[in-house]
């Protein structure tokens, strides 16, 4: 259709996908609507969004060109690879890493609170506990690997994820349940 | 304010941090209202024109429709004005603004407004800006077009002489984020 004085057809309305790509790269591992679910807290202005059968296909889509990889196939948890972070340029990088690096950081804050409830059930022997060694060794973010095989998360990763999502499981509306955080066995 | 909220405001944080990744979008604007030949005498006009101006600043493509060749595009294929609007909005503008004050934008506003909830399942956000003395009366437009873009979309009551464009841009610039419009096509 001609309009203007000229304009060349072949446009049309897209959703971002560097967002989605984006949004799971500061949850990783994920599950698709746990990522929409996120953008939609950063966009609260936004109100339409893609269904969840476009966010299947494209999950879909990346899993097939070797984007993610999945991490849990029951909940349909899904991480980057080295791949994925080609795609994205360096600002989106560097923006994934800075929200994921402040997230875990609220989430560490939000731990060092959790003692009140938790003293409870301190007695007795050391906790080889996620949260325990958590709390040891910092939370650091979980790089990508630069191959599908290395997106398995290590430990420190796993321990890292599961206090991510112990924040954020408190303000986002949809969220798998807490102990479905990535550990090793479930892999 | 909690620590949930403060969670919250801090992730509503991010969608600035990403401007800079996210800014070189293609995104469409419409803009409708009282044509720019009158942007000196008409206030709604001359709002029409600023936020033209400032869109662009903001590397927005702004399509004006009567301004740009419509008229004479209309004359040489005999198409109607409501049906090239229609289907440019469907297939390419990521955004309708709307200033309602001339008697082709009332008309503009009742055929958009319908498409905008039934049609074109809201992948096009709509900013509706209308004259604040209107804003209190029981009538047709206040109860049918200006409703619907009220619960699908933005209305804003204003004084068009004084009216803050930078919320607009903000909410416009957010979307870019979200929603662009893809393909190497010009639209100038």
């Amino acid at each position: 259709m001609v309009y203007k004085r000229y304009w060349i057809l072949h446009v049309s309305i897209q959703f971002n996908d560097q967002l989605l790509l984006w949004g799971l790269g500061v949850l990783q591992p994920a599950a698709p609507q746990e990522v929409l679910s996120f953008l939609k807290l950063v966009y609260p202005t936004v109100e339409q969004w893609p269904d969840e059968l476009y966010l299947n296909d494209c999950f879909s889509h990346w899993e097939t060109s070797n984007y993610i990889v999945v991490l849990n196939k029951k909940y349909s948890m899904y991480s980057l690879t080295g791949l994925a972070n080609m795609r994205m340029d360096v600002k989106l990088r560097r923006q994934r890493d800075k929200a994921r690096i402040s997230l875990l950081r609220a989430a560490y804050d939000a731990s060092l609170r959790l003692p009140g409830g938790m003293d409870q059930d301190l007695g007795g022997a050391s906790p080889s506990s996620e949260i325990s060694s958590t709390l040891q060794e910092g939370s650091r973010p979980v790089g990508s690997g630069s191959k599908p095989s290395r997106t398995e998360p290590t430990r420190r990763g796993s321990q890292s994820n599961l206090v991510l999502r112990l924040a954020l499981i408190s303000i986002l509306p949809v969220f798998l349940p807490f102990n479905t955080a990535i550990v090793p066995s479930q892999l | 304010m909690s620590k949930k909220n403060n969670l919250k405001k801090s992730v509503e944080k991010f969608a600035n941090d990403l401007e800079g990744a996210f800014e070189n979008r293609r995104f469409v604007v419409f803009l409708c209202g009282p044509t720019l030949d009158l942007a000196c005498e008409d206030k709604a006009a001359a709002l029409r024109k600023c936020i033209k101006d400032e869109l662009e600043a903001e590397d927005f493509d702004v399509v004006l429709g009567e301004d740009d060749g419509l008229e004479m595009l209309r004359k040489k294929f005999s198409g109607m004005a409501h049906d090239n609007e229609l289907q440019f909005i469907q297939a390419h503008s990521n955004a309708v603004v709307l200033i309602a004050s001339s008697a082709g934008s009332f008309c503009e506003l009742g055929l958009f407004s319908h498409q905008h909830v039934h049609a074109n399942a809201r992948r096009t956000d709509f900013i509706l800006i209308m004259d604040e003395t209107f804003k209190n009366e029981v009538s047709y437009m206040n109860e049918g077009p200006a409703k619907a873009i009220e619960i699908f979309g933005q209305l804003v009551h204003c004084d068009f002489s004084a009216f803050d464009t930078g919320a607009l841009i903000n909410r416009l610039k957010t979307r870019r984020h979200v929603w662009f419009t893809s393909g190497t096509g010009s639209f100038t």
